[in-house]
Order: structure tokens, then C-alpha cells, then sequence
């Protein structure tokens, strides 16, 4: 018996259907499996972001997924009516975005959203608050936070509180994108911690999107290189970088190799 | 909570002093003699003592600003002051009048406001069927349609045509009901207006985007985050609206003719009797003080982590 | 993929983008140019002179001498209409050139001069928005008596204290920029500022917003004319004809009812212009399914 790959992108094309359907990003298809870690690296407006969204279902409005399919244990998504895709994204899919500044919802406490994340999984009540000072304890944020505003936490700290989301979720699917833009260091690295930990507590597949190949090493090891739109390169980090490899990760591994001097 | 209101109190005292003042001025700076006016009209006979007598007799012989603060006393203690063309107690004049104006006005906000919040939804949420493009395209022409065509057409078809109701007399409640669907039809188009605005303006939001990521339901992120977002601007709308509605009114019970407040100004600007004039002014003013007053206390209980700048007080 | 489900709703979403954009404001700016050259050349247009008084047809079915039919004594209603056009968009412009005088100064005023200058302004603008809109124009016109003059003024009074609020709040953007501050610090005269550098940025945006509120300018002074507040008999104006034939409504509602077409399509042809506008300016992309 074969196996159905978790999750298959087949030939994705994403375009602007207000521009003359200009495509964004065309002909990317490639496998995640269950368990599997996979890195997806490119310059800053390859189309890595556009992707994610693609397979969260959070594209916006002029642009659209043109051709090809996205399937999630083998049902396509982007034939799927909202209330069934619904059932999927969460607990099958979920996306940690970038710029976590804007991610909640400014005027509900951190509890209620994370309570209303519960409440997806079907946990209510004590059991529901049982998981969620579980999942603030993992990505280590004081309980302190339940009763405040997104407004008085610092950008790592509502990172973390996306984790602590991913953590109650618990989807088969998790993807990062450039889940530590925008923090400074030492913020990052707690953050990626945090991912770590999501990650050994859930037993998720991994997507994880960075324009930093110095990140994504920490957490994949196969890595697959996008450039202007198009799927270019897969290679194994561990393995020393092949001479005969596309230019973009030439580039990408170039210019990590000069920052560490 | 207790802090804001008294300092939301505190900023209200100056407007309203200041709108007493505007108040004031409408019937002190009259132009011309409204004893002598009056009168004319009433075409009596009169020498100069005896106007002079009636001034003193209304008070009109102090300085300005003497008269301000006399009057000023005299609306502390509810009077309002005498209609000159009718000869009665101002306050009676509103008692009689009031009711037909608030149950309309209450009814036709309270319908607008719902019907407002479903349109708007419809026509903000589903950018892409017929149905909502044709609300949207109904809501773009009921805008500019003035009200008092809207009436005037629902009379034509209503009463004229089908004879389901009475033309231009008012019995019982029943005649309320044209006269409210006006108001509401009118109101409720420019107010899904902007409920559709907010509304698209929350959709566009990053976080809008993590709640569908989640998984929620439409009701969850409709009835949750796009509701918590789209209020606080949305309540300080609705009190604005009803002040509109408030002067709206005016314009309806003249149609329809309603024994109103409107019916009582208007008949007021007819015969210059500046002391209704005024009273309506205030009183109208002093409602959509309340109103406003009663939005920026809801936003700040909905939302107390908010500063009151960035919402309520206009 | 955004929340479209592909294929069927694809021609669905480009007509609603056509009607939403360009379309709106072509079709509105169409309108608009239609009732400028009435405006300009109303009289010349009209099939008989709009004041001539034809008893033997009062309130006449349309004919071919009367496309649209009589009013109460006669006159040819189309005819009327179209004359009419120069003197209610007229109103609606004097009406929004005086918010404009009104509101202009005080805002720069208010914003330049900051401080107890700017705290008082303000609160008198406060103090007049207050009152509902409507209710005070019609105090104002009860003080002023009834006439056309006196129903722009109570409608310029009412309105200016919005728009003033919106130069200050423009002009205080505008006057943040590094190039003002510069030209400050150069020694510039502050009339020359405003003159060079300020009402060139603010007096864009605030014409478009004025042009939106011609919309509401037109409803408004129409309805006070509707009253019996604004235009008096016989001037031509498009309320004031309505508020003429109320009395024969029950008779001939049409007669009534023609006049108020016209409106809709004056108001809606501002309006269309405006969500054009906001249309292309809106560069928001909504979530959707």
C-alpha cells in the first residue's frame, strides 16, 4: 500500500485576478509527510509567504489560487466549501504568521482567544482552562497574561502566545512563516524554542518559511529553495551544499557563509 | 468607570452652557419687535405705551445679558416660557406634542438598527453574489432619495393605490406605520452604509486572518471578533443618527401630518413664535447630548482598555 | 485562494468590480455633466417657458406640448425642471463655497495658531455640533424667516463645524511636514506658509470630501424647500415645486412624484462619483468567502 503523503501541493499557481492574471507564484508542487520537517527558503518576495497562505486558505481578495491543487490527506482544499474547510484548518492546518503586532485581536483578552482555540478542539471549561495553563507554561509566559490585552505584551511575548495556540490545536500540519520577523535576538531564539517545543509536544509536521538559512538550520535539515515565484532547489542541509546546485541557494548559502565570517 | 463619567460630565458642562447660550441668542437678537409683529398679525389696534407695557411685561426691556441669566433660572425650573401666538405654557405645548415624535423616532432607530446591522453584513460579507450586489445597489439608491419623496411614493402605492392606509390624517397607531418605515427605509440605508465600511475594515485585518486560520465558525469570527471591532465606531454612529432621525422627523410628520414636536416648530417658524422655536432647539439638542453622552459611556464599558480618544467624544 | 470558490463566481466578481469602480464614477460623472449643461442652458433647452401659465391644461396627462405633463396652473413641468437645475444645484454650491469660507479659516486658524486659540475654536465647533443638523437650520431659518437666503445660511451654519474640524485635522498633517518646518525655520512669513505650502496639500482632499457632501448638501436644501423653508413659489426649484403640487398629490400624484425623480438622479449622480472615488482610493483587501 502506498501512502498518502500528508499534505501534497500539486503544481500551485497563484494569481492576481486583477492584473491580467499575472501570476505570483507558478508551478510549485512539493510533499510534506507526517512528522516530516521541511524548510522553505528564498529572498523577500520569492513567493514563500504567498504559498503559506495558499495552503491556510488566507489568501487575499484579488488574489487567487489559479490552478493546481492542495491536497490534505488527499482532499483537495481549494475545491472545499468554507464550513468544511473549517473543520480542517486548526486542527489540520495551522499557520503561525509573520508580524505577530497585528495577529490578535486587539480588544479581546489573550484568554478569550485562546478559551475560543480551546473551544475549537472541543475543550470546555475546567479541562479547557487545564490546557491552556498547560501551553503557557510550555512557551513559558507568565499566567499573568490571560487577563490582558494584546496591547501589553511585547511581540515575542504574542508570539508565544500564537505557540501557546499551536500547543491547545495541536494540528497535524504546523507552518511558520518567518515566525521570528521583527524580534530582536535574543527574543528570536526563545521563540524558535518555543517552536521546538510545539513541535516534540504535538508530533506536527513542520513547515517552517525563513529568509534566514541560519534559522531554519536550527529546526530543518531538508530544504527546499524557492526563487522569483518558482520551486528551484531541494537540497539537505546536512550535506555539504553540491557545486552544481541552482543560483538562488548559491546565493542564500553565499551570503550565510560571509555573515558568520 | 465612575472617573469616566465624571470627567465625561465635567468636558459636557461647558457645551452645554454653550448650546443655552445659541439657545438664547435665537430669540434675544430677534429681529425686529415680536410683540409689535404679533400684534400686527393678529391685526389689533395698538399705541406705543401699550407695547411697551407687554415688553415689560415678557421681560424684553432688560439688558441682554440680564435677561440671559433670568433666563437661564426660569429653564432650571422648567419654564419654558409662553407661545406668543397661542398664548400658552410652552412645557404644555411640548407634553402635547412630544410623544408622537419619540415613539416615532424610538421606533424607526431602533428598526433601522437592525435592519442596518443585517444589510450592512450582507452586503459587506458576501461581496460576490447577486444577492448582496443588488442590496448594495438598493442601499446606493435609497440614499439618495430624499425622505420626503420616499413618503410621498409609499402614499402614493400604499394609500392611493392599494387603500391599505388613510391619507394625510392621524387617528390611531396604525398611522404610525408609514410614517416609521420612511424613517427607517432612509436611516437604515446610510447607516449599513457604514456598517459595511467597518465591516470591511475589520475583514482586512491581520487578525481576522488568525481567526479564520483557527478554524472558527462564520458566527465565531462575525459574532465575535468582527462585533468587538466594528462597535465602539459603529455606537458613536448610531447616536449621530439618531440626532438625523431626531430632525428627520420634521420633515415626516409635516407629510404625514403628525401632531409632533417637527409640526410644532414649523408651525412656530411659520407665526415667529420664538419661544417654542427655542424650547425645540434646546430640547432636541439636549437629546442628542444625551445620546452621544450615552454612546461614549457604552464604548468605554465595552471597551475599557481603550482611551477615550480613540473613540466617543467627538 | 482566497475565499472564492473558483470557477462560476469568477464573471460574477468582475461585474461587481466594474460596477464598483471606474463604472460608478463614469456613469455618475455622466450624470453630472448632463445636469451642468441644464444648468448652463436650462431655459434654451426647455419646450415652453417654464413660468407661462396654461389654465385651460392644468394638471395635464404628458402630451407632445407637454412631455411631462402640467402642474396646478399649467406650467409644463419639464420645462420648469429644467430651468429649475441652474437655481437648486446653484443653492447646493453657494451653500457649500460658504462651509468652505467658514470652515477653511477656522481650521487653519485653529490648527496654526494651537493653544487657547485652537481650544476655543473647537469648542464652539463642538457646541454647534451639538445639535442635530437639520434642527438647527431650522432654528436658524425660523430666526432669519423663511426664504431661500436664509436656508443656505442656517445649512452653512449647521454644516461648517465638520468640515472645519477636517481642515484642522489636515492642516495639522500638513503642517508637520519636514519641508514646512524648514521653510519656518528660513523665516518665512506664516501667510506666505499657508499660501506655498499648506492649502496645496490641504485644499485637494478637502474638495473631494466637499464634493461628496453635495449629496447631502442637494437632499437637505431640498427638503427645507419641500417645507416651504427655502426656495418660495414660483421659483422654479426642484423642492419647492414638490412642497407647490403637495396640494394636488391626492389628484395627481405624478405631478408630485416627477419633480423627485429628478433629485434621486442629481443626489445619485454625486453619490456615484463619490464611491468612485472611494472606490479606487481604497487600496484595503478584505478576508472573504
Amino acid at each position: 500500500m502506498v501512502e498518502i503523503p500528508l499534505l501534497q501541493v500539486h503544481n500551485l499557481t497563484i494569481s492576481n485576478s486583477a492584473q491580467n492574471n499575472e501570476p505570483l507564484v507558478e508551478g510549485v508542487s512539493f510533499d510534506l509527510a507526517t512528522n516530516q520537517r521541511l524548510g522553505l527558503i528564498g529572498r523577500s518576495g520569492c513567493g514563500k509567504s504567498l504559498t503559506c497562505h495558499a495552503i491556510t486558505g488566507a489568501l487575499r481578495a484579488p488574489l487567487a489560487a489559479s490552478s493546481g491543487s492542495i491536497r490534505f490527506q488527499g482532499k483537495d482544499l481549494l475545491a472545499m466549501p468554507f464550513a468544511e474547510k473549517q473543520q480542517i484548518r486548526g486542527t489540520g492546518i495551522f499557520c503561525i504568521f509573520q508580524s505577530p503586532g497585528s495577529a490578535l485581536h486587539p480588544s479581546l483578552t489573550i484568554e478569550t482567544q485562546l478559551l475560543e482555540t480551546a473551544g475549537n478542539v472541543s475543550l470546555h471549561g475546567q479541562a479547557a482552562h487545564h490546557a491552556l495553563l498547560q501551553a503557557l507554561e510550555a512557551v513559558s509566559l507568565p499566567k499573568l497574561c490571560l487577563k490582558q490585552y494584546p496591547n501589553a505584551l511585547s511581540g515575542g511575548m504574542k508570539q508565544r502566545v500564537m505557540m501557546a495556540m499551536a500547543l491547545i490545536l495541536k494540528p497535524t500540519i504546523l507552518i511558520a512563516d518567518e515566525p521570528t520577523t521583527g524580534l530582536d535576538v535574543i527574543t528570536e531564539h526563545e521563540t524558535l524554542q518555543a517552536l521546538n517545543v510545539v513541535q516534540q509536544e504535538t508530533g506536527s509536521a513542520l513547515l517552517f518559511v525563513s529568509h534566514d538559512l541560519r534559522i531554519v538550520r536550527q529546526t530543518c535539515t531538508s530544504v527546499l529553495v524557492m526563487d522569483a515565484g518558482q520551486l528551484v532547489d531541494a537540497c539537505d542541509l546536512n550535506q555539504p551544499i553540491a557545486p552544481d546546485c541552482h543560483r538562488a541557494t548559491a546565493e542564500i548559502t553565499g551570503a550565510m557563509e560571509r555573515l558568520q565570517l | 468607570m465612575k472617573q469616566f463619567v465624571f470627567k465625561r460630565t465635567l468636558s459636557g458642562i461647558p457645551t452645554l452652557f454653550g448650546m443655552t447660550l445659541i439657545g438664547f441668542l435665537i430669540i434675544g437678537l430677534t429681529p425686529g419687535d415680536p410683540i409689535e409683529m404679533e400684534l400686527r398679525r393678529l391685526g389689533v389696534s395698538f399705541t406705543a405705551e401699550q407695547v411697551e407695557a407687554l415688553r415689560v411685561e415678557y421681560g424684553l426691556d432688560k439688558p441682554l445679558i440680564q435677561r440671559y441669566f433670568i433666563w437661564l433660572l426660569d429653564l432650571f425650573r422648567l419654564d419654558l416660557g409662553t407661545s406668543i401666538a397661542s398664548g400658552r405654557p410652552v412645557l404644555e405645548l411640548f407634553k402635547e406634542h412630544l410623544p408622537i415624535t419619540a415613539t416615532l423616532s424610538v421606533l424607526a432607530f431602533v428598526s433601522s438598527l437592525a435592519l442596518s446591522l443585517v444589510l450592512g453584513t450582507i452586503t459587506a460579507v458576501s461581496q460576490r453574489t447577486s444577492v448582496s450586489t443588488s442590496l448594495y445597489v438598493l442601499t446606493m439608491f435609497l440614499v439618495s432619495v430624499p425622505s420626503f419623496w420616499l413618503a410621498l411614493f409609499l402614499l402614493a402605492v400604499f394609500a392611493l393605490g392599494l387603500g391599505w392606509f388613510k391619507l394625510l390624517q392621524f387617528g390611531n397607531a396604525q398611522d404610525l406605520i408609514l410614517p416609521v418605515i420612511t424613517l427607517t427605509l432612509g436611516n437604515a440605508a446610510v447607516m449599513s452604509r457604514l456598517v459595511r465600511e467597518r465591516i470591511i475594515a475589520v475583514m482586512s485585518e491581520d487578525y481576522i486572518r488568525l481567526a479564520i486560520t483557527k478554524g472558527l465558525s462564520r458566527r465565531a469570527i462575525l459574532g465575535r471578533h468582527v462585533l468587538k471591532s466594528i462597535l465602539p465606531p459603529l455606537i458613536t454612529n448610531w447616536a449621530i443618527s439618531f440626532g438625523s432621525l431626531l430632525g428627520g422627523s420634521v420633515i415626516i410628520e409635516n407629510i404625514f401630518n403628525l401632531p409632533g414636536l417637527g409640526q410644532l416648530a414649523l408651525q412656530a417658524i411659520a407665526e415667529r413664535d420664538f419661544a417654542i422655536l427655542q424650547a425645540y432647539l434646546l430640547f432636541m439638542g439636549l437629546v442628542f447630548f444625551l445620546a452621544n453622552f450615552a454612546a461614549d459611556l457604552t464604548n468605554h464599558w465595552l471597551m475599557p482598555q481603550l482611551k477615550e480618544d480613540d473613540h466617543g467624544v467627538r | 485562494m482566497a475565499y472564492v470558490d473558483s470557477a462560476k463566481s469568477i464573471p460574477l466578481s468582475r461585474a461587481t468590480q466594474l460596477l464598483r469602480g471606474r463604472t460608478t464614477f463614469l456613469l455618475g460623472g455622466l450624470f453630472l455633466c448632463f445636469f451642468i449643461t441644464l444648468a448652463l442652458g436650462g431655459e434654451t433647452f426647455a419646450p415652453n417657458p417654464p413660468n407661462q401659465i396654461d389654465l385651460l391644461h392644468r394638471l395635464s396627462a404628458p402630451s407632445l406640448t407637454y412631455p411631462l405633463g402640467t402642474d396646478h396652473l399649467g406650467r409644463c413641468i419639464l420645462s420648469r425642471l429644467m430651468a429649475g437645475t441652474a437655481l437648486s444645484l446653484g443653492t447646493a454650491l453657494t451653500t457649500a463655497g460658504l462651509i468652505l469660507a467658514i470652515a477653511l479659516p477656522v481650521g487653519l486658524l485653529s490648527a496654526l495658531c494651537k493653544g487657547w486659540v485652537d481650544a476655543v475654536l473647537m469648542r464652539i465647533a463642538d457646541i454647534f455640533l451639538a445639535f442635530p443638523m437639520l434642527v438647527f437650520a431650522l432654528a436658524i431659518i425660523g430666526y432669519l424667516g423663511a426664504s431661500l437666503t436664509s436656508a443656505v445660511f442656517g445649512v452653512a451654519l449647521a454644516w461648517w463645524p465638520s468640515l472645519a474640524r477636517l481642515v484642522r485635522t489636515l492642516t495639522l498633517e500638513a503642517a508637520s511636514k519636514e519641508y514646512v518646518l524648514a521653510s519656518r525655520q528660513c523665516g518665512q512669513k506664516p501667510l506666505s506658509i499657508i499660501r506655498r505650502h499648506i492649502l496645496p496639500q490641504i485644499l485637494p482632499p478637502l474638495l473631494v470630501v466637499l464634493s461628496l457632501e453635495m449629496a447631502g448638501l442637494l437632499l437637505v436644501l431640498s427638503s427645507l424647500s419641500f417645507l416651504g423653508l427655502g426656495a418660495q413659489p414660483p421659483a422654479a426649484e426642484w423642492g419647492a415645486m414638490l412642497n407647490e403640487a403637495r396640494p394636488f398629490f391626492a389628484e395627481r400624484p405624478s405631478v408630485v412624484l416627477a419633480p423627485g425623480i429628478v433629485i434621486i438622479f442629481a443626489v445619485l449622480s454625486f453619490n456615484l462619483v463619490g464611491e468612485g472615488i472611494r472606490f479606487q482610493l481604497d487600496k484595503r483587501k478584505p478576508y472573504r468567502w
